[in-house]
């Protein structure tokens, strides 16, 4: 008897098994994951953000809640060829030769779309869209959240000058491969670039924004 | 027979937590994906560039001109961050018309699927060849608009009169290895849990009848 109500429910234990993962699945590419720094920006959306003033601090941590991005930041630098240092796959490179992300002018962050076995830190990058919210916390606990205003593509060969530009206005953007695959260079043909404005500042405590 | 249908259930359950989040992420290769958006508003174009069109094939074609008022706005700022923005045109550069595409595989049609998906009333071709997406614009620029998409490059980017050296440019930006471009996920790929589900399904459904006979 009591067998009989084991094997009668085993089929609903196995659908809630199986049914799991597909539901946490589905929420993480509905953008909805991770919840905690969903809510951390969506705080600072619709909180009063506060101006930016003097020169932020060194770069250690991005958010992208849009795409699930929480990763730490290093600073790249050119390599002896000219290109680019990328960090590890699962972090965000802030070059160094750029402004610090909140100052004035243009600053660069770039990261991976994936590797030869994975994706990446990038991976969804171009599925940003303009109104997006992009946060770069500094050493000092600041954290600058910048705004997406427009998604570029280019041919690696041909990025625009105007990237690497002096600017009176807190730019940010982040760039990453796209586009075509070149399977004997084992390259992209392109580099997607997120042009960014920094729209205010806000320190994280608990639910309150701190001055 | 339930122990049988256990072992393989949890064997396909198992499997499924272990499947890289690659079958979830769009390929970067083409364009973004998602449900592509039907944008395209005759109210906010440019009067400089055809406005790719927002159909799911991508295409560009012209559409109706509106002033220049309305073709370079961006979400209105919550709260003022800056200091007063630098006057900036928010037109498209030049009048050439044509989205030129710097892509090196010529497709001018994945730029456009990109410009399309983007929700962007009119892309620009900046100087540098690539295109500008601009965003949707929502109602009458900011003084921080204009200034912010005076910052995009191509049209007029503002700078500093000197005292903001300018930086290296990297001669290249390598950032991919080619694993979303080389396993993109098939149809069957991506739809096997589902049908994993429904044979649960049509098994619980065969077990329950069989118990009430």
């Amino acid at each position: 008897m009591s067998d009989t109500r084991t094997g009668s429910a085993w089929p609903l234990v196995l659908l809630l098994i199986v049914a799991a993962p597909l539901g946490a699945r589905a929420g993480a590419s509905a953008g909805l994951l991770p919840p905690a720094l969903e809510w951390r920006l969506g705080a600072a959306r619709t909180s009063r953000l506060l101006p930016i003033r003097g020169e932020p601090a060194l770069p250690v941590r991005l958010q992208i809640p849009r795409i699930g991005v929480d990763a730490a930041i290093t600073a790249v630098d050119l390599r002896p060829d000219g290109s680019l240092e990328v960090p590890a796959a699962r972090d965000a490179g802030w070059y160094r030769r750029t402004p610090v992300p909140g100052a004035h002018g243009s600053a660069v962050l770039t990261g991976h779309v994936d590797t030869p076995r994975a994706p990446a830190i990038f991976a969804r990058l171009a599925e940003l869209r303009p109104g997006d919210r992009i946060g770069v916390a500094g050493e000092d606990g600041w954290t600058t959240v910048f705004e997406v205003r427009a998604l570029s593509r280019h041919a690696k060969a041909a990025l625009p000058p105007a990237l690497w530009r002096p600017d009176r206005r807190r730019l940010l953007r982040v760039i990453t491969c796209g586009g075509s695959f070149d399977h004997q260079r084992r390259s992209y043909h392109d580099n997607i670039v997120v042009h960014t404005v920094a729209v205010g500042r806000w320190q994280p405590d608990g639910d309150r924004l701190v001055p | 027979m339930s122990r049988r249908v256990l072992i393989v259930s949890m064997t396909f359950a198992l499997a499924l937590a272990a499947l890289p989040a690659a079958a979830q992420t769009p390929d970067p290769t083409t364009s973004p994906t998602g449900t592509p958006t039907s944008t395209a508003s005759p109210t906010a174009t440019s009067t400089a560039s055809p406005t790719a069109t927002a159909s799911p094939t991508a295409t560009t074609s012209p559409t109706a001109e509106a002033t220049p008022s309305e073709t370079a706005s961006a979400e209105p700022t919550p709260t003022p961050a800056e200091e007063p923005s630098p006057a900036a045109s928010p037109d498209c550069p030049g009048g050439s018309g044509g989205v030129t595409s710097t892509s090196s595989t010529g497709a001018a049609s994945d730029e456009s699927t990109m410009a399309a998906q983007q929700a962007a009333p009119a892309d620009c071709p900046s100087e540098d060849g690539g295109i500008v997406l601009r965003p949707a614009a929502t109602e009458a620029p900011s003084e921080d608009a204009q200034a912010d998409a005076a910052a995009l490059p191509g049209d007029g980017t503002v700078e500093a009169a000197g005292s903001l050296g300018g930086v290296t440019a990297p001669s290249r930006i390598d950032s991919g290895g080619g694993y979303l471009a080389e396993r993109r996920p098939t149809g069957l790929l991506t739809a096997w849990p589902v049908l994993v589900m429904a044979g649960l399904a049509l098994l619980a459904i065969r077990q329950g009848r069989r118990r009430r006979a």
